[in-house]
């Protein structure tokens, strides 16, 4: 009979049920009888009297969801419910159908987590107050954070206030940004006050506190990484928030220049216009084309027309 | 002796859906377009109901998420005061890298707006940014309601009159809102 298999089946079996299975397939011969209660610690465990550091590495990335390896759940003080987690949580909630019933999860509001492996609820620790397992490999007590993977080189940024993965050496929080940003950027990137306390242009999640990658563009503004490669793909090079020009577009104004050499426009149309440059910020008055204006300070084609400038008198 | 540890409760939803629970009062709704466009019009969704703009309301007309209809109230101080009009905002497959139509469904005197609705709009057209949004296209509209823009015109005549005669322009546009938005 095959019972380790058809515990890996049983994802959801009950306490109960696996508490039955052991006694079945444990020797009993030499080991004394003990009283099975809800609480007690799985049946093998009370048999070989182990070692506390034993008890804490017990199932080690053996629990949690989809989105965090740890062997306890929250419970939300919002809405008092269990999840797994707080992304579980807010997922769940997103698809309400009473749009006033959605919200978000406060990580540092929560104060009672249930274990996974014996099911007591008790406040945020460390250590599982009942079978002594180590609940989550890291846990930050400010976030309420607990995660088994420490391969993910979690840190808790006290400037930011929450805990970010990718190790703490490979990161600087920048004062004025008000975020972390990775090493390479220290000293290499236009600060933007509050730039990652908004949401992605693209898909419009909140940034700050996002799992996804964020990038940061020349002009000083972040999205996310995918959502950068997404809107190239789409040949959309300028940033969605302030219209700069994301990547060196020289050969592209190049081949432009060469067009409209080519096509020159007809007499009725070759008139004025006041132009604005998105890329360096300043006016010309040039010649409309049909294909493009080019601003004479910067050499750009990333214009827009505007009205004439009032001049002072 | 030797044993194996058993893991109880692996990855997945089938451990936890024994004891997470539908939150107070509420039923799932399950949302029909899981690409991206539509979770970004489901976010702008919660937006618009968490902060809505005044003046204006929308909401998706029936289960597709990229059919929406919008009131706008003639905002106060302007001709089109008090009356109620109805727009129709459809968003292309690939929103928001492309702008979404907007047609106003309501007649209304406007030099940016033709019979048919058709509304002549820069960030609807050349100057869309993935970073606009739905409130922020309606407090746009908002804004040509209480500025019309007669220079870049829809219907020149209307543009005319409202440069040499305002008062006249403005008592035409009151007699259209009775008929048409009250």
């Amino acid at each position: 009979m095959n019972y380790k298999r058809s515990f890996e089946e049983g994802g959801g079996a009950s306490q109960g049920f696996i508490h039955l299975l052991w006694k079945i397939t444990t020797n009993h011969q030499n080991q004394p009888r003990l009283p099975i209660s809800a609480n007690s610690l799985p049946f093998f465990m009370e048999m070989e009297a182990s070692s506390p550091n034993q008890r804490l590495a017990f199932g080690k990335m053996g629990y949690g969801c989809q989105h965090y390896r740890r062997r306890c759940k929250i419970r939300a003080p919002c809405c008092n419910e269990v999840f797994p987690c707080r992304h579980c949580h807010n997922e769940s909630v997103s698809l309400l159908s009473n749009p006033f019933d959605r919200h978000e999860l406060v990580r540092q509001d929560v104060k009672q987590v249930i274990c996974l492996v014996c099911d007591t609820e008790q406040p945020v620790a460390q250590v599982c107050s009942n079978c002594g397992v180590n609940m989550g490999e890291y846990l930050c007590k400010i976030c309420n954070f607990f995660d088994d993977d420490t391969e993910k080189g979690q840190f808790h940024c006290h400037d930011c206030g929450i805990c970010r993965i990718g190790g703490r050496e490979n990161f600087f929080h920048c004062k004025k940004c008000g975020s972390c940003y990775s090493v390479a950027l220290q000293g290499n990137h236009t600060c933007v006050e509050n730039s990652m306390q908004h949401h992605c242009p693209i898909c419009y999640e909140y940034l700050f506190d996002s799992l996804k990658d964020t990038t940061v563009m020349k002009c000083g503004h972040t999205m996310h990484y995918e959502c950068y490669h997404e809107m190239i793909k789409h040949d959309k090079y300028c940033c969605p928030i302030c219209s700069k020009s994301v990547i060196d577009m020289s050969r592209t104004w190049q081949r432009i220049d060469e067009e409209i050499e080519a096509t020159p426009m007809p007499e009725d149309y070759r008139y004025k216009v006041w132009i604005l440059c998105n890329d360096c910020n300043d006016t010309t008055e040039v010649y409309f084309h049909i294909i493009g204006q080019k601003c004479s300070h910067c050499r750009s084609y990333n214009t827009r027309t505007i009205s004439p400038p009032e001049l002072p008198h | 002796m030797g044993h194996d540890i058993i893991m109880i409760g692996g990855r997945g939803r089938s451990a936890s859906s024994s004891t997470t629970a539908t939150a107070a009062g509420g039923t799932w709704v399950s949302t029909a377009s899981v690409s991206d466009s539509g979770k970004r019009i489901q976010k702008e969704m919660s937006e618009l109901n968490a902060n809505p703009p005044p003046h204006c309301t929308a909401a998706p007309k029936g289960d597709s998420l990229f059919h929406w209809v919008a009131t706008i109230i003639g905002p106060p101080g302007t001709p089109y005061q008090g009356g109620i009009f109805f727009l129709d905002m459809t968003f292309p497959s690939n929103y928001p890298f492309q702008p979404p139509k907007v047609v106003f469904k309501t007649r209304i005197y406007h030099c940016n707006v033709d019979a048919a609705g058709n509304l002549s709009l820069d960030i609807l057209k050349d100057s869309w940014s993935p970073a606009l949004t739905i409130t922020k296209v309606l407090t746009e509209i908002i804004a040509i309601f209480i500025n019309p823009d007669p220079y870049t015109p829809l219907i020149s005549s209307v543009a005319r009159l409202y440069l040499a005669d305002k008062a006249k322009h403005d008592e035409i546009a009151v007699e259209w809102t009775l008929r048409f938005a009250k």
